[in-house]
């Protein structure tokens, strides 16, 4: 029996209490929070159960450097390491200000309490890992280990959730949300490898999914990382806010044929050279222009880069990146990209044994004490996402948000986030009536399976291949809603992702059932490249991550507001809402 | 040049997708007709080692890069 003919008979429906969506960090910890309460929980990914994740890949869990290390990095790196000494008071204070660094990165528009949990509570969150199984919760460095550094610590996870009585679902892919007036009340989608339809009761859903840099040509996050978890969520009506706020990594390797990837805070990278196409240097001219240089800058080129500039690095991150891209910008790049000159690091300021740099570069023959590197900002993450309260409940009843999916991002929200929205969730299943399906419920599902049914029934044609369709979505928003952005450019990019969705998305059909999910995936990023192009545009100034070429400064008098975004009667709504600054204000 | 070799040995490769599932790059893809994964592009492996870590049968071989100490494959 072919694939179509059994997915058209089976249907499965299973229950539970509180149903995760997403396996990476933060969907693992909310399983596991929620299933502290007793409760049935279960967790799906739509992939292997946290290895498509970019938890898997993230480094820096414990912003922590081991002291065997520290000769390896810049000088003022241990200022990353101890991102999260200090007062509580402290820590909220940094990430509110700069918290680029760690992924925020929109000074002052972010909700102040939800800071506040986040700095009260990650060490705790970290400390607590090795409750599950985690041997060293501080292990993830980037020096010295295979790319894959989140592995020790998301394994043992899923086993001790596993143990707990959890139960999990593999390759099952979530399409959209069931909701019952004001509620969420569990989700719809289809198993990939039992091939049928599933739909999911739940009294409370998590929705864990993180991020969606894949929609940029140019970023290092893992390919199932498309946005799924924002596009369910305002397909079922919910807010979402800040979807503008893409933060993008200066150092991401743009050689050919070799993979995207950043290039971590090695002594090596700290005291390299930016240089354009033509060899010149370029940041101290931008820096110069912008106010960039702190007061100590000696410009000398020897030094590492945190002296040469008299910054921290985190800090000078998120400079390095407007620079790079103003500079591609003028027509100076190679390429697309900038060039990271090493050739002049001497050899004691260079660990590479295993290095990143060398690693991806070495096994490739890539000779870089002969070749300058090429470097281009890739999309890192989303730091936007579903608008949660301080509980990291949605604005609908029964549904609930965390880590890169939810209102935050990096791996300290991941588990924090994590932590509270399984406890809140299970509190809320606790008291919450029993899910059952209407028959206007049971309607709307069979018109959803009918879509997928037909989506596998499509013939093959070449306008609808999902490879080709996520390429152009990739190439669009690389090209108008980048780095640096216009508004002609996001009025441009706007229309090209509505001719793809016009012309392209009705061809799209499925071969298998690995295909519809890709199909899903597609139809996912387009959705959410909107939203990112929608909101960059309703967003008329700078701010962190978000910079306006047309509106180049800062505006607290007008904007200490966050864009909210929504559907409302089949359309995307934008609106403002201010801020509650309850315990600092900008000056 | 890559100074590594990566080898998925389509005779022995039971088509579980599970190497294709974790793939971060699109490096290794999936024959859903021949029902094998098999290297889309080289070029793009990060050497992340989370293939090697999955596959039940052992069909995918490296040699040489760098990290060898460091692949975990999960006892049997």
């Amino acid at each position: 029996m072919g694939d179509f003919a059994r997915f058209r008979e089976s249907r499965k429906t299973l229950i539970a209490d509180v149903l995760v969506i997403g396996s990476g960090m933060a969907g693992l910890r909310a399983a596991i929070e929620a299933k502290r309460s007793g409760l049935d929980v279960l967790l799906v990914d739509k992939s292997l159960l946290g290895r498509a994740s970019s938890s898997i890949y993230a480094g820096g869990l414990g912003l922590e450097i081991l002291p065997s290390h520290l000769p390896y990095h810049g000088a003022n790196v241990k200022k990353f390491a101890s991102y999260f000494n200090g007062t509580i008071e402290e820590i909220f204070k940094k990430m509110l200000e700069d918290g680029v660094s760690i992924g925020w990165g929109y000074p002052y528009i972010d909700n102040q309490r939800i800071l506040m949990t986040v700095a009260s509570d990650y060490k705790l969150r970290q400390e607590e890992l090795r409750d599950f199984g985690v041997e060293d919760p501080y292990s993830q460095h980037f020096i010295g280990r295979p790319v894959s550094m989140g592995v020790p610590i998301i394994l043992p996870m899923i086993a001790h959730f596993k143990k707990m009585g959890g139960k999990t679902m593999e390759k099952t892919v979530i399409t959209d949300l069931i909701r019952q007036g004001d509620r969420i009340v569990g989700a719809i989608g289809f198993d990939m490898d039992k091939k049928r339809f599933t739909v999911i009761l739940a009294k409370a859903t998590i929705i864990a999914t993180g991020g969606c840099a894949q929609v940029y040509k140019r970023t290092y996050s893992p390919t199932r990382i498309t946005g799924d978890g924002y596009a369910i969520a305002y397909r079922a009506g919910a807010e979402l806010w800040e979807m503008e706020m893409v933060a993008f990594c200066n150092w991401t390797i743009a050689e050919p044929q070799c993979p995207q990837w950043w290039i971590p805070f090695s002594y090596g990278r700290v005291s390299g050279k930016l240089r354009n196409a033509l060899g010149e240097p370029f940041f101290e001219k931008y820096a110069k222009e912008n106010g960039w240089l702190g007061p100590k800058a000696t410009l000398n080129e020897n030094d590492v880069m945190d002296i040469r500039y008299g910054k921290p690095l985190t800090e000078l991150d998120h400079y390095f990146w407007r620079a790079c891209s103003m500079e591609i910008r003028k027509g100076r790049g190679d390429n697309d990209a900038v060039l990271l000159d090493l050739r002049n690091v001497p050899d004691d300021r260079w660990y590479y044994e295993n290095d990143g740099i060398t690693a991806l570069n070495e096994m490739r023959n890539f000779d870089w004490k002969k070749k300058p590197l090429h470097i281009a900002p890739g999309a890192e993450k989303q730091a936007g996402g579903i608008y949660t309260d301080e509980y990291f409940k949605t604005s609908i009843e029964g549904l609930y948000a965390a880590g890169e999916a939810g209102p935050g991002v990096s791996i300290p929200f991941c588990i924090v986030s994590g932590a509270c929205s399984g406890r809140y969730a299970a509190w809320y299943a606790r008291e919450a009536a029993p899910v059952e399906l209407r028959e206007e419920d049971l309607k709307w599902i069979e018109k959803k399976q009918q879509e997928a049914r037909r989506l596998l029934g499509t013939e093959p044609n070449p306008a609808g291949e999902v490879r080709d369709i996520k390429k152009d979505i990739k190439e669009t928003m690389w090209k108008y809603v980048g780095t640096l952005r216009t508004e002609s450019e996001l009025r441009e990019g706007l229309q090209e992702l509505e001719r793809i969705e016009n012309e392209r998305l009705p061809k799209l059909f499925a071969r298998d059932f690995r295909e519809l999910r890709e199909v899903y995936e597609v139809v996912n990023m387009v959705l959410v490249s909107k939203m990112i192009a929608e909101s960059a545009m309703f967003r008329t100034e700078s701010r962190g991550l978000h910079q306006r070429m047309d509106y180049p400064t800062e505006d607290n008098l007008n904007w200490l507001k966050n864009v909210i975004l929504k559907v409302s009667k089949g359309r995307m709504r934008l609106f403002t809402r201010p801020v509650n600054l309850i315990w600092e204000s900008p000056e | 040049m890559l100074d590594f070799k990566y080898e998925i040995d389509q005779g022995e490769c039971i088509g579980c997708e599970k190497c294709a599932e974790v793939c971060p790059t699109l490096a290794i893809d999936f024959d859903g007709e021949k029902k094998k994964a098999f290297i889309l592009d080289i070029d793009q492996c990060l050497v992340c080692h989370q293939c090697l870590e999955v596959c039940p049968v052992e069909a995918i071989r490296m040699e040489g890069g760098l990290w060898q100490d460091h692949i975990r494959v999960p006892k049997k």
